[in-house]
């Protein structure tokens, strides 16, 4: 569906924030979700692109999404400037359980994986954890402004100690987390595996919002495939991208 | 054509609209000419692992590697839920070998809800079958006529475009009793990661489909037309209702749209409706009247 740009602006070096006017079918969105999302702009790059949920403004009527330019189709979704046209599809795929406790929710995010947990952070209400991190300060800074306006309980970490404490956002995850605690994660696989390793060791539950290239982001092309825990490949964007951590086979991904 | 009223000549391929139900919430299932389901084989298959996708200049690379839940599966849990749906369906199938497509074929015997068989001998990322049927005209012909024999459908034969001349295959495939011929398949294509200095994908090689190769597509159906008196599928990078008069004029009956359902899964309904536009302002009360008229 077509939709119009509000605003996409440059809100640290390579990291944007576009938002869009949405549907009511859009702001049906959940935590979790994602967006299949091209600019008009003909047969090449032909895809759409895969884009979490980071705010739903319901009362404005406007969806926001986050994204890093890593490559062309970020690059010109870049360029493009608030009036202009949006096809977006979705939303799709399964998103976040929805937690009733948030007091023993911890939310873990890897640079640009902090877009789900955003959302996630608003739906389950003020005072929910998030420990974000980055390599540098760029990579976590953009998040201030929605922190302080849905009064999250942050923690930044970054790997050269730009900004916050100095480490990964799992290390300091380790150091809080406890058995009874359920931790929602989302940032590089290498991250991802080590959440796992720890959800076995220490026995906390984890769910995780997982990357795969994709085609469709409906189910048509059988392209995002991750391997379940019996050696079944399993669909990031039908049956994800929020998996249990324990329901995905993490020797066979990577 | 081939003995089925479609009630338009806009179908759905095989590999690029999941089992046809996933399709369902972004276009009416009725709307559909027909749905050309996912590779089926006998048994399930895992397909290849990751990387399984690389986008290229207007198209794409893919190497899935046929994954499917299997004939049993598609019959017991897929077909049920297309009883209501008023689309035809035509079921992609194919085998590691002779005995693997009569397998398949004769699974679908008793199938009613199945209109035709679409037979892939063309899979460009699979060793054991697929392609290399495609590439003999003796093998081709063996195929189809074992699984005309299995499964007492009308059969419609997949051709590669890979090869250097398609006449005799398709000739052959049209002796043993194909009452159709869909190309084209993806053409076989590769991409390499220069900076690790590796081919991208597992297997080296992929399919590549989408706008990039339509020109390709539109030559080989144009030949096959040519060389043949029955029927033919054109596909190969169709988006627009004028992408599918191009494969009209050039000779086909019908056409079917792959990787543009990837990007708007309503993609059908748009086609079909620019053609009968097309058709309206120029006065053309049957497609016939502008079929292979190159
Ligand atoms: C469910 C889901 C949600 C996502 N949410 C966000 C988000 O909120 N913000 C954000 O910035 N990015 C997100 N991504 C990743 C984003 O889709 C890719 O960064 C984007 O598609 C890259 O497009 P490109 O044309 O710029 O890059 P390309 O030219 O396609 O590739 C450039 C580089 O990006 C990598 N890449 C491409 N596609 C993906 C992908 N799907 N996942 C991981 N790496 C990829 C490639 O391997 C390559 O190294 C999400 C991905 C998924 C699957
Ligand atoms: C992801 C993907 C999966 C495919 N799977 C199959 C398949 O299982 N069987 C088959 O006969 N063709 C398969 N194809 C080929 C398409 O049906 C079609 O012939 C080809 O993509 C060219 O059309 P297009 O350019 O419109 O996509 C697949 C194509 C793609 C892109």
């Amino acid at each position: 569906m077509k939709v119009k740009i509000l605003s996409n602006r440059e809100v640290a070096p390579e990291y944007f924030k576009l938002s869009f006017s949405a549907t009511k079918e859009l702001l049906k969105g959940r935590p979790g979700q994602f967006l299949m999302i091209r600019g008009d702009w003909g047969s090449d790059p032909f895809l759409r692109r895969p884009f979490s949920i980071y705010r739903c403004r319901k009362e404005d009527e406007s969806v926001e999404i986050l994204y890093r330019v890593v490559g062309r189709g970020t690059r010109l979704l870049s360029r493009l400037s608030a009036g202009d046209i949006l096809d977006v599809l979705g939303p799709l795929g399964n998103g976040f359980p929805v937690f009733t406790n948030k007091g023993n929710l911890l939310l873990v995010s890897g640079g640009v994986g902090i877009a789900p947990l955003i959302s996630l952070a608003e739906s389950v209400g003020s005072g929910i954890s998030l420990i974000a991190g980055g390599k540098t300060k760029h990579d976590v800074s953009y998040i201030a402004d929605d922190v302080e306006e849905l009064c999250i309980d942050v923690k930044y970490v970054t790997e050269d100690g730009s900004m916050g404490q100095k480490g990964t956002s799992v290390s300091v995850m380790r150091e809080m987390v406890t058995p009874n605690d359920t931790v929602c994660a989302c940032g590089p696989f290498g991250m991802l595996v080590e959440v796992q390793k720890l959800s076995v060791e220490i026995g906390f539950s984890a769910y995780v919002s997982c990357e795969e290239k994709m085609g469709c982001g409906v189910g048509l092309c059988f392209g995002c495939v991750v391997s379940g825990v019996d050696g079944e490949y399993l669909l990031v964007c039908k049956d994800g991208p929020v998996f249990d951590v324990q329901e995905l086979s993490w020797d066979r991904n990577s | 054509m081939i003995g089925v009223k479609f009630s338009n000549p806009v179908f759905s391929s095989s590999g690029t609209s999941g089992y046809g139900l996933e399709l369902s919430p972004y276009i009416a299932l009725g709307d559909i000419g027909a749905i050309v389901t996912k590779g089926i084989s006998a048994k399930p298959k895992q397909g290849t692992p990751q990387p399984r996708i690389v986008e290229t200049a207007s198209g794409m690379l893919n190497s899935i590697g046929l994954q499917n839940i299997g004939a049993r599966k598609l019959i017991d849990n897929v077909l049920p839920k297309l009883e209501d749906t008023d689309t035809k369906v035509i079921v992609n199938v194919f085998g590691d070998n002779l005995d693997g497509y009569i397998e398949v074929g004769r699974m679908f015997l008793n199938e009613d809800r199945v209109d035709a068989l679409e037979v892939n001998l063309s899979c460009p990322n699979v060793k054991e079958g697929g392609i290399a049927f495609g590439r003999d005209p003796e093998l081709a012909a063996e195929v189809i006529s074992a699984v005309i024999d299995a499964s007492k459908k009308p059969v419609i034969a997949k051709l590669t475009p890979n090869i250097t001349d398609i006449s005799p295959i398709a000739k052959a495939v049209e002796k043993a009793g194909a009452s159709a011929i869909s190309v084209i398949n993806c053409l076989v294509g590769m991409a390499i990661d220069v900076e690790n200095r590796r081919p991208y994908f597992k297997n080296i090689t992929a399919g590549l489909s989408g706008p990039a190769i339509k020109p390709v597509a539109l030559r080989v159906v144009w030949e096959t037309a040519k060389a043949v008196d029955i029927p033919v599928l054109g596909i190969g990078g169709i988006s627009t209702g004028r992408d599918a008069l191009e494969f009209i004029m050039a000779g086909a009956t019908a056409v079917q749209v792959g990787i543009a359902n990837l990007i708007n899964p309503g993609t059908i309904s748009d086609v079909v409706e620019e053609i009968s536009d097309f058709c309206t302002e120029n006065k053309i009360s049957d497609l016939k009247e502008i079929r292979g008229i190159i």
